[in-house]
């Protein structure tokens, strides 16, 4: 065996294996319509959420919010790309905040809706006294947060094969240098 | 030939196990997921990044000493039995100098099979979260070599104690259920097993720190005290029944004076038996 294929494959895992340490996945914004409150927008302010009427959002809000109930529910943008009128806190942001409904106001907007308006409709179940779902909520709740991208997205996988690459090639080159 | 001569030759040797290169690969992909899918709870990512290193430093706890024991446990018995033995002996070796280089050559051959996976490990939680605890992957990686090698130490001492591979392999692996998988089964704890025989058998009132300070005896409750010494409180693991204020005894600086002593006393025991024993 030439010594140049095992002392390159060491070489080329070495690089994949550090390369990834020094190029890391950056936060994002994220935006949820997910998660689901309910009551009215006075229960609601009651309770801490912040509720902004979709005509008072500015066009990159609404552009963010469209795209999020487009995109399934989930939507993803970088950092300075968000909207002014949504809060992106951190985990670290959200540490602090005790109680479930506080940590909810702080890391969220609810929409409210315009009656007949050519959105997507709302992700949230609005249940009638008699039991059955109507279509169409009128408050809908949005998170919008900074964190990393999640470990399905191609940003993170492609670092984790990078790494797997890194340690195989390390593993083939080192055993191929030696065999006598 | 010396104790360096003899420890040369054994890495040399020991690098061309493919066996070696497929569980060193292994161990480093799995520390690499590990560090990839490891998720905290309301942590900053320093914060989850130190909890990643708690969390490799359970798996290295558990793993490592069988990745030591399987590159060890041939090393004095495999050439006794392979009639290498005859060789090493017949240039100006000792029985020390072979035993001693043998041992220099798997702590060696060890430490490097640790070093990728740990690299890959760290590497994964710099890309991920975009910082790596400096200080506290330092002393995850330091205390894990060390734990290892009283590992590497006790596996050569059994080879050497014993003539035939198969029986060291035998006693390797008792020795990883007394020494390891005691602090997860608790009838094999050996605090516990004292807990019973001194409240059931003898009817004794109960005495925690008497059971704290048997199960500290073993590397791997040692390993997991002393692992404290790297993290900050929040992430320390509660290894004892003890609360509150620990002993000095139960202290983690207490810890490394049981793995100092897991790594010194085995060789002795393991070189006087191989000195005595008859090679013909």
């Amino acid at each position: 065996m030439s010594g140049r294929l095992p002392a390159a494959l060491v070489a080329v895992g070495v690089l994949l294996l550090v390369l990834p340490a020094m190029l890391p996945v950056g936060p994002a914004l994220h935006h949820d319509t997910g998660p689901s409150t309910g009551g009215n927008e006075s229960m609601l302010e009651e309770q801490g959420y912040r509720v902004i009427a979709y005509e008072n959002l500015s066009e990159r809000g609404r552009e963010l919010y469209r795209r999020t109930l487009e995109s399934g529910g989930q939507y993803t943008v970088p950092l300075e790309t968000g909207a002014p009128a949504f809060p992106y806190p951190s985990a670290a942001d959200l540490a602090d905040i005790k109680g479930v409904e506080a940590r909810l106001a702080a890391q969220g907007v609810v929409i409210e809706r315009p009656r007949d308006a050519d959105l997507p409709p709302a992700d949230e179940r609005v249940y009638r006294s008699n039991g059955s779902d109507s279509a169409v909520a009128r408050y809908d709740y949005m998170t919008t947060r900074t964190a990393n991208p999640p470990l399905t997205a191609l940003s993170s996988l492609l670092r984790l094969f990078a790494v797997a690459g890194g340690v195989l090639a390390i593993a083939a080159g080192g055993y191929l240098r030696a065999r006598p | 030939m010396s104790v360096r001569t003899v420890a040369l030759e054994d890495l040399l040797s020991r690098r061309r196990s493919r066996g070696l290169w497929v569980g060193a690969t292994l161990l480093a992909l799995l520390f690499a997921v590990l560090a990839y899918t490891y998720n905290g709870y309301r942590l900053t990512p320093f914060e989850e990044a130190q909890a990643v290193f708690r969390m490799l430093a359970l798996a290295v706890g558990l793993v490592y000493p069988i990745a030591a024991i399987v590159a060890s446990y041939g090393a004095v018995s495999g050439a006794r039995e392979s009639g290498g033995m005859r060789f090493l002996l017949s240039l100006p070796n000792t029985r020390r100098d072979v035993f001693l280089g043998k041992l220099a050559g798997r702590l060696a051959l060890a430490a490097v099979a640790f070093a990728v996976p740990f690299v890959a490990a760290a590497s994964m939680t710099a890309a991920i979260r975009g910082v790596v605890p400096l200080g506290t992957a330092l002393l995850v990686g330091v205390l894990s070599v060390c734990y290892g090698a009283v590992f590497v130490s006790l596996a050569v001492s059994l080879s050497a104690a014993f003539a035939e591979k198969s029986r060291a392999i035998t006693a390797s692996i008792a020795a990883y259920f007394l020494l390891v998988l005691s602090g997860f089964i608790p009838f094999l704890d050996p605090g516990e097993l004292v807990r019973i025989v001194h409240t059931d058998v003898l009817q004794a009132a109960p005495n925690t720190a008497l059971y704290d300070a048997v199960s500290h005896l073993t590397p791997f409750t040692a390993f997991r005290n002393a692992m404290n010494l790297a993290f900050p409180p929040e992430l320390q693991a509660s290894v004892f029944r003890t609360t509150g204020e620990l002993p000095a005894y139960l202290s983690p600086s207490a810890s490394l004076v049981i793995l100092a002593a897991w790594f010194v006393i085995p060789p002795i025991v393991g070189y006087r038996r191989f000195n005595r024993s008859d090679l013909a």
